[in-house]
């Protein structure tokens, strides 16, 4: 995507190993991944009682009422997950800052158009058949001769974690009314109550539909990854692929790498020619004592 | 009653045979039998085993009652007629001559095609051939032949093994004498076509003649919708056999019953899905349709038959219009008949539809809510798969043209 236009930095090697998926993090995207799963294959006959694939997978008398049992199993199980995030969000610091890192901006739609007009390069070949020239001089970013510099997440990966948040929020609400359907009822009428049933199963379409066609696409099947990408086992990327994939949080650590550095050597100099007035390195970590 | 006439007869015929003996011309027994038996006549048919004769129904009579053409013939004699039947048995001889078995035509049977000949039983012996167990096999001899029924465009479109896996067959071999056979429903000697007015199984009497033994559900269903309709002679209703079909009546448990819980749906739809009725008689439409769409649909749709079915909320034999008080539907009862498998369910039940079809006048929220998902998932995945053939095709732009620089 990027080959050759970002420079590797002196600061990151190629072959250097980035943690992108915690652990926390791969461990719940796996309890989301089994529940999921579990939840589309107990819940889809339901929605789509006519598939012959049910038949295929023995589905009939006596599974149903196993069905029923694993859909709301996994229904807890997704719930789990759901109320692990949010502790880990709300707890932990590195929850926060993944959190803080995939709230979406402004910059995340630009980068969708530019995507798009990379990929099409309709304006810059318009441009280079000398059309639009007074229009794309001035405004030269309309050109899209480079990729988006994504930071660490980019707005398909912020798009999905939306979409996930949302839609376990529909699925476990409604959910929750069909589960305890005697309960909702004494809340809410019989009308409402269709419109939880519908909402259920068509949020379940959209939701498999978004997870088969589009996660599985940008993250497995595409030429690039295909068959499949490592990412969700160990977490691991290459600093190769971050500068290929993530310029821009391969520079975001390359500046924090640089300021580090910077650090490192002005504490250096200082401690070696003591200039008037320096009492010597004040807790800062790995500064001191290599003179 | 018949069988003792029969013993009657037989008696009162050795009696005048005793008597009259001396004073006949005609042929005796063993005059007979000295030719019509041990294969003296090139004929086998022909040959009468006096055994099978001493062991029938007819033991003691002599050969000449039945065949009377006979009595003081000389002998031998030249070919004779049917034997005479209807001397002793004049009422059902009266009786098959009102009934599509008439002898006017050489496929009709004959008293022996279903009694048997000279080995005739009392129809209460367990080996006759009118034995409830060996009824139908008997009547079948003909109705399931291909050129008879062919011939006479009987309407045979179930056999033997459809009766006789049948809840009445089962009934029978179990040993309920009450159980039918065919000529219970049917009549016997005074059988006539479904298509007489007076016969037991033309569509106004069905319900009638399956009352005679299941008379509390036969008064049930008089009363209800389709009884009532039934009554005022509309042909397009169901009567008993519309649901639970005709010789092949299983038990609501039985899975392949017609009325059996997971196949309610699909038995009923045969009328509230057709076109034509719900033109005709206003009825609502997409009955099966929401049914199917439902958890109750779907979960009867993979045999969970614990899970409502049409008769579950609408009963029946006694099905009434929703606007009948007494109907289990009637608003004032959903709570009540929804409870019968939700126990906590409330009022709210009751409100709004059940069968909700996918139009705004049933619910239109629903409706819009559906509609808005629709367009949803198409756009957001429409839009996915724009930006997937994008990526692809530039991946394969980019190759070629970077193959091209190399």
């Amino acid at each position: 995507m990027s080959d050759g236009r970002h420079a590797s930095s002196p600061f990151i090697g190629d072959d250097e190993i980035f943690v992108r998926m915690t652990l926390q993090q791969r461990l719940q995207h796996f309890l989301t991944i089994v529940t999921f799963v579990t939840l589309v294959v107990t819940g889809f006959p339901l929605i789509y009682p006519e598939w012959p694939i049910w038949s295929w997978i023995g589905l009939g008398e006596r599974s149903f009422a196993l069905r029923s049992l694993l859909h709301r199993i996994a229904g807890t199980g997704l719930i789990a997950a759901s109320l692990w995030h949010v502790v880990y969000v709300m707890a932990t610091e590195e929850g926060a800052r993944f959190f803080r890192e995939m709230l979406p901006k402004a910059i995340d739609i630009w980068q969708l158009v530019e995507a798009v007009g990379y990929q099409l390069g309709l304006t810059e070949t318009l441009y280079r058949r000398g059309r639009l020239r007074g229009f794309l001089d001035r405004r030269p970013w309309w050109r899209f001769r480079e990729p988006p510099a994504y930071g660490k997440y980019n707005w398909i990966e912020k798009f999905e974690y939306l979409a996930i948040v949302w839609g376990n929020i529909v699925m476990i609400v409604s959910g929750l009314c069909l589960w305890f359907f005697e309960a909702a009822f004494a809340i809410f009428p019989k009308p409402v109550m269709d419109i939880v049933k519908l909402v259920h199963g068509f949020e379940a379409t959209l939701a498999f539909l978004a997870i088969v066609i589009w996660h599985m696409y940008c993250v497995h099947l595409n030429p690039e990854a295909f068959p499949m990408s490592r990412m969700w086992l160990d977490g691991k990327i290459s600093g190769k692929l971050l500068r290929h994939h993530y310029p821009g949080w391969y520079r975001e650590i390359e500046a924090e790498r640089l300021e580090k550095r910077r650090l490192e050597t002005a504490l250096h100099w200082y401690d070696r020619e003591k200039p008037p007035g320096w009492e010597g390195p004040r807790g800062v970590a790995g500064a001191g004592g290599e003179g | 009653m018949r069988a003792r006439r029969a013993w009657l007869a037989a008696i009162a015929a050795a009696a005048l045979a005793a008597w009259a003996a001396p004073a006949a011309a005609g042929p005796a027994d063993e005059d007979c039998l000295a030719c019509h038996s041990g294969g003296a006549l090139d004929d086998a048919k022909l040959d009468v085993d006096a055994k099978i004769l001493g062991a029938s129904a007819h033991a003691g009579m002599s050969c000449t009652d039945c065949h009377a053409d006979l009595a003081g013939a000389d002998l031998p004699h030249g070919t004779t007629g049917p034997a005479a039947c209807g001397s002793c048995h004049e009422e059902e001889a009266r009786a098959v001559e009102r009934s599509a078995h008439r002898q006017d035509d050489p496929d009709s049977p004959r008293c022996w095609s279903c009694h048997g000949g000279h080995d005739v039983r009392r129809v209460s012996a367990e080996d006759s051939r009118t034995a409830p167990l060996l009824q139908d096999r008997t009547c079948l001899g003909c109705h399931a032949n291909p050129e008879i029924a062919g011939r006479h465009a009987l309407p045979v479109r179930e056999s033997a093994e459809d009766f006789e896996q049948s809840v009445h067959y089962r009934a029978l071999l179990g040993g309920n004498p009450a159980a039918p056979s065919c000529t219970t429903c049917h009549g016997a000697h005074d059988n006539v076509s479904h298509k007489d007015p007076d016969s037991p199984i033309a569509r106004p009497n069905v319900a009638s003649t399956c009352g005679m033994c299941h008379a509390e559900i036969a008064q049930e269903f008089a009363e209800s919708v389709h009884g009532k309709v039934l009554a005022e002679g509309n042909p397009d209703v169901p009567t008993c056999t519309g649901c639970h079909a005709e010789h092949a009546i299983r038990g609501p448990k039985d899975p392949r019953s017609p009325v059996h819980p997971s196949h309610i749906a699909t038995t009923c739809s045969h009328c509230h899905e057709n076109e034509r009725l719900a033109r005709e008689y206003g009825i609502a439409s997409a009955r099966l349709r929401t049914f199917v769409g439902s958890y109750h649909g779907a979960a009867s749709r993979f045999g969970d038959s614990t899970v409502a079915n049409c008769a579950s909320c609408h009963g029946s034999h006694g099905i009434r219009p929703s606007s009948d008080p007494r109907s289990s539907i009637h608003p004032s009862n959903l709570a009540r008949t929804c409870g019968t498998c939700h126990p906590q369910a409330g009022l709210n039940f009751a409100t709004g539809k059940i069968h909700v079809r996918d139009l705004p006048e049933d619910n239109y929220w629903a409706w819009l809510v559906r509609r808005t998902y629709v367009s949803l998932i198409w756009a957001v995945i429409g839009g996915f798969v724009a930006l997937i053939a994008v990526d692809l095709w530039w991946r394969f732009r980019t190759r070629r043209s970077r193959r091209g620089e190399a």
